[in-house]
């Protein structure tokens, strides 16, 4: 009597639990029903029933419980088959997330080596604009490296030996006889109007003053002015280092350094 | 006005010229570091003012272009003062006669090797 109204609590307060424990829960009440069934039909064989509507209980909870068993167990099958497809549908999602991952692989890929490919191209216009901005002509190279060359300024003459007084660079001599050194003798006669006696001997001339271009002629050195048309170098030109900042008292609109003259 | 203005922009060129040559000279730049020109704040000014030398427009009328080099390390405050000692500008000098000769020596070997394999040629016919 007890174990059934247990039972029949236990069937009905089944609605959280999971269809396996249900299908447990069935089971046990079936199994209780049926041993009470067994233990009244053998005490009705050596006795009178008490209480003759019990069996008939019995029976009916008996034939409850197993339908609920049943159709518990159509519900267990459902489950199974709609388990079994998620699992063929994770697989497939799997799969397709591995196909993912390739491609973003594989793009990264590709575009680090657009982006280098893309960097160095554009390294190579730099310096193809690079080379444009500094593109002479030959022929004026040709004649600049023929003439520092033919006057044994850059390359040692064939003959030179150790004594010989030429050198890489203008010699006292030289410098002396330029303009800038008859600037400090304002005794001799004009520019070149005494040379050495050794000068003359050894066959040279002072170069330097004649460097190499004909000063007589005027409208070339009009464009080659000399930048800066401030004399004055104590003065510091706008943005010079940060070292001179206390010089700033001396800095006068005078110190551009855009040439006033230059045309 | 315009003339004696030009003229002496002329002879300011003809002179700045001059002189950015003359740092070639490593005697010369001792000199001038013994003097004390190059602790002068305007004198150091003024070869920073020199580098338009460098630009090409201006470096074509220079006769000898290692002048440049010179005038760039002259910018270096540590380079200006080693040119005190005697012996550095003494170094500088060796070194840069020695690179003047290095085009004709390299010539002359391969001269002289050509001659060499001339003659064994020469003989090998014979």
């Amino acid at each position: 009597m007890a174990a059934a109204s247990a039972a029949a609590a236990g069937g009905g307060g089944g609605e959280r639990s999971s269809t396996r424990e249900r299908l447990l829960a069935a089971l046990e009440d079936l199994e209780l029903l049926a041993r009470e069934l067994i233990e009244i039909l053998a005490i009705s064989r050596n006795q009178k029933l008490p209480q003759p509507g019990e069996e008939s209980q019995i029976l009916e909870l008996l034939i409850q419980r197993d339908g609920e068993f049943q159709e518990l167990m159509k519900l267990a099958v459902d489950q199974g088959k709609i388990h079994h497809e998620m699992q063929l549908l994770e697989k497939v999602v799997e799969k397709r997330d591995n196909d993912i991952q390739q491609l973003q692989k594989q793009l990264k890929e590709a575009e680090h080596i657009l982006a280098t490919a893309v960097y160095q191209a554009k390294e190579k216009l730099k310096s193809i604009e690079k080379a444009r901005k500094g593109a002479i002509s030959s022929e004026e190279i040709i004649k600049y490296a023929h003439r520092i060359s033919a006057s044994n300024a850059v390359c040692a003459p064939l003959t030179w030996v150790p004594g010989d007084p030429r050198r890489p660079y203008p010699t006292d001599l030289e410098m002396r006889s330029g303009l800038l050194g008859q600037m400090n003798n304002p005794s001799t006669n004009g520019v070149n109007g005494h040379l050495p006696g050794d000068a003359l001997a050894a066959g040279r001339l002072p170069d330097v003053l004649a460097p190499q271009y004909p000063w007589q002629s005027s409208d070339m050195s009009m464009n080659m002015l000399p930048p800066n048309h401030s004399n004055d170098f104590m003065l510091e030109p706008p943005g010079h280092n940060k070292e001179n900042e206390d010089d700033v008292e001396v800095m006068s609109t005078d110190s551009s350094s855009s040439s006033s003259d230059s045309d | 006005m315009q003339a004696k203005h030009d003229t002496g922009n002329r002879l300011r060129f003809q002179l700045e010229l001059e002189f950015v040559q003359c740092l070639a000279n490593p005697n010369y730049l001792n000199f001038l570091a013994q003097r004390g020109y190059f602790k002068d704040k305007a004198f150091v000014n003024y070869l920073k003012y020199l580098l338009y030398w460098k630009e090409p427009e201006y470096a074509k009328y220079l006769k000898y272009p290692q002048c440049l080099h010179m005038l760039e390390l002259l910018q270096y405050e540590h380079f200006r003062k080693e040119l005190v000692n005697a012996q550095c500008a003494k170094f500088i000098d060796e070194q840069q006669i020695l690179h003047w000769q290095h085009y004709s020596r390299k010539r002359m070997r391969l001269q002289q090797a050509l001659a060499e394999q001339q003659q064994q040629n020469n003989t090998s016919v014979k």
